[in-house]
């Protein structure tokens, strides 16, 4: 086992626990979290597997993994600020079933 | 020797993914997060890809921490009345994940061991990319139209969040931009003085170095747009004109789309360089888009604008 194969499985455990995270935490800044690390996953599977020995790395899914992580950031301050914005129009920090208006 | 610190990178990984989801209190797991995302750092250095490792300290560095505990402090003063899950879903819902481990793994064992990808024929074009860093040529030359999408999704993020200012009233307690804090407190007063000189230094150091070395525009970027947090909590009189801020933050995603009909219309390929050019062009663009993705970021930490005075 290599440790390029290691990080790989460390990305796909990463993305299962924080997918039940996203599912069972009902704070939607810990939901952001979780959002977060899952992506956090699926970028160490992308490098974990592209990795080939002692080749030079290939750059491309480098560049697409750098792509996800600007993507990431806008998203995560996007998120804040809707949750923000929400928490203010409803008074809660959790969503309800019935889409949680006041 | 190595597979053992990979090992402790790895576990250390899930180990701290696993605090951060799973904190009682909101302040730890946001902490443990930021954490989180600097032993991701690590895992990029191990796994060879230092422009990775940049950014992403970078921006756990900057712009996440402070977008987040700003998010956290506004967050605090509600109580968020909490209906119990049903117990279905909480018995459920960690075997599925379990069994997602499994699928995943085995899928994993299964993949070719040799990797097909399009890096040989990325080394074997670099010559002609006008730099040396591969990461660069793909993000600039050979990939050059998903950077242009990319920088435009940072921008729309900025401006997605603009958009959330209320028409109507004054903002209330959690929305509105952060807020400078005490001006005069000894310690940040003698660290912001020295470090934003610094930072700059460093911003552009990454910013040329990324042509044959590991940085580029976004790893400078998100620098400057960490140190122009820290400075907008210490009370830095920054240019409180937003016009600005914005100009600076469309200027690179408008210059790279002219670049792009400028080379179209030349006779080249959108977004082809004319042969001798690439060097010129791609410096010149990533030296507006390293600007931009710091305005960007730092409207993006600023969060929701106050309400224009009538």
């Amino acid at each position: 086992m290599t440790s390029a194969l290691l990080y790989a499985g460390a990305g796909v455990v990463l993305f299962a626990v924080a997918l039940l995270a996203l599912f069972l935490r009902r704070h939607l800044l810990r939901k952001l979290m979780a959002a977060n690390i899952a992506g956090s996953g699926v970028f160490l599977f992308l490098l974990g597997t592209a990795a080939d020995g002692d080749a030079p790395p290939d750059p491309v899914p480098q560049a697409m993994v750098l792509t996800g992580i600007v993507v990431t950031v806008s998203v995560t301050a996007y998120g804040v600020a809707l949750l923000r914005r929400f928490a203010d129009e409803t008074g809660r920090d959790t969503l309800t079933e019935d889409g949680g208006g006041p | 020797m190595m597979l053992l610190i990979d090992g402790a990178v790895a576990v250390g990984l899930v180990w701290m993914a696993l605090r951060a989801l799973n904190a009682r209190r909101l302040t730890e797991a946001v902490i443990v997060f930021i954490g989180f995302t600097g032993v991701m750092a690590l895992a990029w250095v191990r796994l060879r890809a230092p422009d990775l490792a940049l950014a992403e300290a970078a921006v756990g560095a900057g712009v996440l921490v402070v977008v987040l505990l700003d998010g956290l402090g506004r967050l605090a003063h509600l109580l968020g009345g909490r209906t119990p899950l049903r117990a279905a879903a909480v018995v459920l819902l960690p075997l599925l994940s379990l069994a997602l481990v499994a699928v995943l793994l085995r899928a994993l064992g299964d993949l070719p061991s040799a990797a097909t990808g399009l890096g040989p024929r990325v080394f074997a074009a670099l010559e002609q990319s006008g730099v040396e860093n591969p990461v660069t040529a793909v993000l600039l030359n050979f990939r050059g139209f998903d950077t242009l999408l990319e920088v435009f999704v940072l921008l729309g993020a900025a401006v997605a969040v603009a958009l959330l200012r209320p028409l109507d009233r004054a903002l209330p307690r959690g929305a509105g931009p952060i807020t400078a804090g005490p001006p005069q407190t000894p310690m940040a007063d003698w660290y912001r003085r020295r470090l934003l000189p610094v930072a700059l230094l460093v911003a552009v150091y990454l910013l040329w170095a990324g042509g044959s070395a590991p940085g580029g525009a976004f790893q400078a970027g998100s620098l400057l747009a960490g140190v122009l947090a820290l400075g907008l909590l210490t009370g830095t009189p920054l240019a409180g004109r937003p016009a600005a801020a914005w100009a600076a933050a469309a200027i690179g995603p408008v210059a790279f789309v002219l670049a792009a009909l400028l080379f179209a219309v030349g006779g080249h390929g959108v977004l082809q360089y004319p042969p001798g050019w690439a060097k010129a062009a791609i410096l010149g663009l990533e030296s507006l888009l390293t600007v931009s993705i710091a305005a960007a970021l730092t409207l993006l930490v600023i969060g929701i604008p106050r309400r224009r005075r009538p």
